[in-house]
């Protein structure tokens, strides 16, 4: 049961430093996630401004489901230029491997979007969008709460995101 | 030539390293090597004012007694043995530098938490239960995404401010690292650092550090960056000449999210001290008059403050202040050196943020960089801000990239949030 060889007891206090992410478009993808077991987010519309998609893919069985703001499903079919989209900043933002392990692809050292694509079969699902926007909102929530000039000496912890 | 390690200190942090790998098995089903280093423990601390709470706790755990009061006393003796740790490197470090460590002073008694407050702080406490129950090793999706509906109520509670920024770090940390079971190698210590001082903080509110106000010529020093996804926070150290000499730290704080990130971060934080912040480019020092100093050495800044040439600066013999008794931890010590690149202690030099651009800087032969002497497992060199020929350099660069931003983050991200409400 117990599998001491495992546990670095010679780790610090310093949190696993995580690759830089990559460039993101944030106007292109406000919002992407790994979250309750899909990849998740927002995709801008590249013909309309004033329309956003909804879209995610599940882990394991790689269904996923895109529609729009105003709940038409989009008509790109499983794997639509939207899911591509988010799962190609996923890869950027989170790293290939993480998201590969993430959705649950049998080989997790990929490079890209594709290589985890490709390995996922999954259909088109219905799925209800409310959660995933939701999530958005409760994101953007953040930067409403007020400032502080405080001590939060817990942060200390917190170094070098 | 770095400070001394102090004697004692690799035993007191084998008892904490004992202690964390109970807290990676779980504490619901104990083997025997689990039960024999809970013994020690208590063995080890006996003589101690925690002696009885932590015998009683430790028997009644390994009776199954799985209650949250005993968790509590585990996380109290694994502080107080790294609250030991940091007054001797605290006594080290001060002695290699020529600081004065304040005289200590009795911990002051916390606020009864309002009925709400306990509320909140019961609610974190049931989650932290779980997560030691279940042991670090083991973690689930299951066990840890229940937290993350506990964080809103926490980050609009103001007397909650500190548990809501470790939370809403921990919290999401620990969920981008499970199931933990898959991890090669589990941040054991830092997870154990952050369960301790999150659950100690369910039990009682912060003591207040009291304050007395003082004058002089404050003089910046360097900036501290610290950030998770969803918080930015800056230390600002610097030194007061008043009265006495003193070192002391001015805190400034934002929400955000990982969207917002470098510069863009850092320019949250510039509204709440402009012209503090201003003397990190166009070195400036100020003249203050009657602001709060807690006995912590954290400063209520006026930004209203005259700007007065800066002053040769001299740190021999300032005072440094000691953390509450609550907040001792080694990670908390972290005081400014000021040296020429050939003078720097032979030592690592870590844990600057990425975001204050300073990696190359080591390369500047003729800079003088102020740095903070830090511990982690051994003594390190935190650089803060590089003076070199052109100027500073450090946090003046992301500043400067501040009014290079071409699209910031925050107006895209509400502007594409409000195509999703729906047009009734």
């Amino acid at each position: 049961m117990s599998e001491p060889a495992r546990i670095d007891m010679s780790a610090s206090l310093w949190p696993r430093p995580r690759p830089a992410p990559g460039k993101r478009k944030l106007a292109k993808v406000p919002y992407v996630e790994l979250f309750d077991g899909k990849l998740q987010g927002v995709v801008s519309s590249g013909s309309d401004p004033a329309r956003v998609y909804v879209s995610f893919i599940e882990a394991g069985s790689g269904d996923s489901s895109c529609s729009t703001n105003n709940n038409r499903p989009c008509g790109g079919g499983s794997r639509c230029g939207h899911v591509t989209t988010l799962v190609e900043t996923a890869v950027a933002l989170f790293s290939a491997e993480r998201v590969a392990r993430y959705l649950g692809c049998p080989d997790v050292q990929v490079e890209g979007a594709h290589q985890i694509l490709a390995q996922l079969q999954g259909t088109q699902a219905k799925r209800d969008h409310g959660e995933v926007f939701a999530r958005f909102l409760d994101y953007l929530r953040y930067v409403g709460l007020p400032e502080s000039t405080e001590p939060l000496p817990e942060m200390a912890w917190f170094h070098a995101g | 030539m770095s400070p001394p390690t102090p004697p004692h200190l690799a035993p007191a942090l084998g008892l904490v390293a004992d202690l964390d790998r109970v807290l990676a098995q779980g504490l619901a089903r104990i083997a025997p090597p689990e039960q024999a280093a809970l013994k020690s423990l208590a063995r080890a601390l006996a003589a101690t004012p925690l002696g009885t709470t932590l015998n009683e706790a430790v028997s009644a755990l390994l009776r199954g007694e799985l209650l949250a009061h005993h968790l509590v006393a585990l996380a109290m003796a694994r502080a107080a043995l790294l609250g030991a740790a940091h007054d001797a490197l605290m006594e080290a470090a001060c002695s290699h530098l020529g600081y004065a460590p304040a005289a200590d002073g009795e911990q002051g008694a916390a606020a009864a938490p309002s009925h709400p407050t306990r509320v909140l702080m019961d609610s974190a406490q049931h989650w932290l239960v779980e997560v030691a129950l279940a042991g670090f090793a083991a973690l689930d999706r299951s066990t840890v995404q229940p937290a993350l509906a506990a964080l809103r109520p926490l980050q609009e509670h103001t007397p909650l401010r500190r548990l809501a920024a470790l939370m809403t770090g921990f919290v999401h940390e620990l969920l981008d690292m499970t199931p933990t079971a898959a991890l090669p190698e589990l941040p054991l210590l830092r997870w154990c650092d952050l369960w301790m001082v999150a659950i100690l903080q369910t039990v009682a509110l912060p003591s207040p550090s009291p304050t007395t106000p003082v004058s002089g010529v404050l003089t910046p020093l360097g900036l501290d960056l610290r950030h998770h996804d969803h918080l930015v926070s800056a230390v600002i150290h610097a030194l007061l000449d008043g009265d006495s000499k003193r070192l002391v730290r001015i805190h400034l704080s934002a929400w955000k999210v990982d969207a917002i990130a470098g510069a863009e971060a850092l320019g949250l934080l510039l509204p709440l001290a402009p012209n503090l912040l201003a003397a990190f480019s166009t070195p400036s020092s100020f003249e203050v008059v009657d602001l709060a100093l807690s006995r912590a050495g954290d400063l209520t800044w006026d930004d209203a403050a005259k700007a007065c040439p800066v002053p040769p600066l001299d740190l021999s013999g300032a005072i440094v202040s000691r953390p509450e008794p609550r907040d001792r931890h080694p990670l908390h010590l972290a005081l400014p050196l000021v040296a020429a690149a050939s003078d720097l202690p032979d030592l690592p030099t870590r844990g600057a943020s990425p975001w204050l651009e300073l990696d190359e800087l080591h390369q500047s032969k003729g800079a003088t960089f102020t740095s903070l002497l830090r511990w982690d497992h051994g003594w390190y060199v935190q650089p803060m801000v590089a003076t070199t020929k052109k100027g500073p350099r450090g946090v003046a660069d992301t500043f400067a990239k501040i009014s290079k931003i071409k699209e910031f983050a925050l107006p895209v991200l509400r502007e594409r949030a409000s195509r999703l409400l729906r047009k009734s």
